[in-house]
């Protein structure tokens, strides 16, 4: 990446299954407390029967922070996925102490969705074609968009910079991540609140998941033997990213660097991943960040369970550090926050940041022994104390859509 | 079904987003801080739960929250089961 306009971290924030902040949900992840259970999506009378799956759903009341500052209407006209985006926004400008910034007006946003408003869509739906009833609500469309989520990030926050959403599914966090962090190189903003999030565990669109059969049936286990899934889980998180020396002339507490992105597509099927794909976009992230000299890279995983995508990633690991591939700690916390799609890679870089900070890494739940093509120096049972100076976060989508973001830790950018 | 004054009042709390204690029957519309929008979906609701359509633009000009209970349930319950 350019030298000229480096990209510090600055804020973080995370609502997920396992916690309404970035730091419960680290904590929690290293305890290790898993986020998943088995939960009745009731569709209602006009519906086939009621599904019970493995779901991580995020606790009710993850609006209270957010609502104690804007007021109790803030959250009440969005979708969940908007008011999910809303408050890890929130806590990530809170912790990057910019709330009461004066130039805050100049921030961009970009945070990536893969679905949007499921659960208004389904709702209006239910009301059109189940209930039969003609007139649809007024706010249905500006509550279902994409883009609803960074509209109400910039309303709420007075951001009139850039501000958009992006989309490429199970990677639209780290893309969003990558844009960001774009606007800040070309000059456009100094500060950009990224990340992402999903809420699509409703009833219709959790049957379309089902048919996919990607779904496991018990629970979400990275890189083991017997491993048959991916587990549904909702949630936001947020990276503030913040031009360095911006930061530093007002004194912010930097949290990491963001020091390399790769980006690719894999043009090749629309569920199935290839081994160029990933390993491009690792490349493209471990070069920029020169990870060929980095003391230790914690890898967290894209894992999501899925007996294909973690066979390919671990190959893909090895394919990139070669004979170094089996020193470095994997990490896959989807075992316990599940799989947020849109948000994923956000929420498992906020978990991968406190982990650089604190150095110590999340263990992947779940495990029932090795697989022979999963052969990596995967955390596990419990957290690891680890000594790495960076972060790679990988995020591969439906569609072959590849985003890697490398991390340095915040005592490397000291220079 | 009937619908009830109480039923009614929970829905206005949810779908308007307002403090469930703060309605009065006397409250004056104008302080009640409920937009055009919660109409709205207060309406939906009530079709929803008891299938009787009322049209935004039929509502007569009200002045506090007792009328428009009085007129709600009075729509409400004035269709045959």
């Amino acid at each position: 990446m350019a030298a000229d306009r480096r990209i510090a971290v600055t804020g973080l924030g995370a609502i997920s299954a396992l916690g309404h902040s970035a730091v419960e949900s680290w904590k929690a992840a290293c305890e290790p407390r898993s986020g998943i259970a088995l939960h009745t999506l009731d569709p209602g009378p006009d519906a086939p029967e009621a599904q019970t799956l493995p779901l991580a759903r995020v606790e009710p009341g993850f609006e209270r922070a957010v609502e104690a500052h804007f007021g109790r209407r803030v959250c009440g006209q969005l979708d969940r996925f908007a008011a999910l985006a809303l408050a890890a926004a929130f806590e990530g400008l809170r912790d990057a102490a910019l709330l009461d910034d004066p130039d805050l007006h100049r921030a961009a946003v970009v945070l990536g969705h893969g679905f949007g408003g499921a659960e208004t869509l389904e709702k209006g739906y239910q009301r059109y074609f189940g209930a039969r009833i003609p007139r649809v609500h007024p706010i249905t469309v500006p509550r279902a968009m994409l883009s609803a989520g960074v509209s109400a990030v910039a309303m709420s926050f007075g951001i009139r910079g850039p501000v958009f959403a992006v989309s490429s599914a199970c990677a639209s966090s780290a893309h969003a991540v990558a844009q960001g962090a774009a606007l800040i190189q070309m000059g456009a903003a100094d500060v950009a609140v990224t990340g992402g999030s999903e809420a699509i565990i409703t009833p219709a669109t959790m049957r379309a998941w089902d048919a996919v059969r990607a779904l496991s049936s018990e629970t979400c286990r990275p890189f083991s033997t017997g491993r048959d899934g991916m587990v549904m889980g909702e949630g936001a998180a947020a990276l503030v990213l913040e031009e360095l020396e911006h930061a530093r002339r007002r004194g912010a507490r930097v949290l990491g660097e963001l020091v390399g992105i790769g980006m690719s597509s894999d043009a090749h099927h629309l569920t199935q991943p290839s081994l160029e794909g990933p390993v491009t976009a690792m490349t493209q992230a471990h070069r920029a960040a020169g990870l060929a000299h980095a003391k230790g890279v914690l890898i967290a995983a894209h894992g999501t369970g899925t007996p294909l995508n973690d066979e390919n990633e671990a190959a893909a690991i090895h394919a990139v550090f070669g004979d170094r591939a089996a020193q470095q700690p994997v990490i896959a916390t989807k075992s316990a926050h599940g799989h947020l799609i849109g948000g994923s890679a956000a929420l498992q870089a906020v978990i991968g940041l406190h982990s650089l900070a604190e150095q110590l890494a999340p263990p992947i739940l779940n495990y029932l022994g090795p697989d022979p093509l999963c052969v990596l120096d995967l955390v596990l049972e419990r957290a690891r104390r680890i000594s790495c100076s960076h972060l790679l976060v990988n995020a591969f989508a439906f569609g072959g859509l590849n985003a890697c973001l490398a991390f340095a830790a915040a005592r490397q950018t000291e220079h | 079904m009937a619908a009830t004054e109480n039923e009614l009042l929970d829905i206005i709390a949810t779908e308007a987003i307002v403090d469930r204690a703060t309605l009065k029957r006397e409250s004056p519309l104008a302080d009640l801080g409920i937009q055009s929008l919660d109409v709205v979906s207060v309406l939906f609701e009530i079709e929803e739960r008891w299938g009787v359509t009322i049209d935004e633009e039929d509502l007569p000009r009200m002045a506090n929250l007792g009328e428009v209970l009085d007129y709600l349930v009075a729509r409400i319950n004035a269709v045959p089961a």
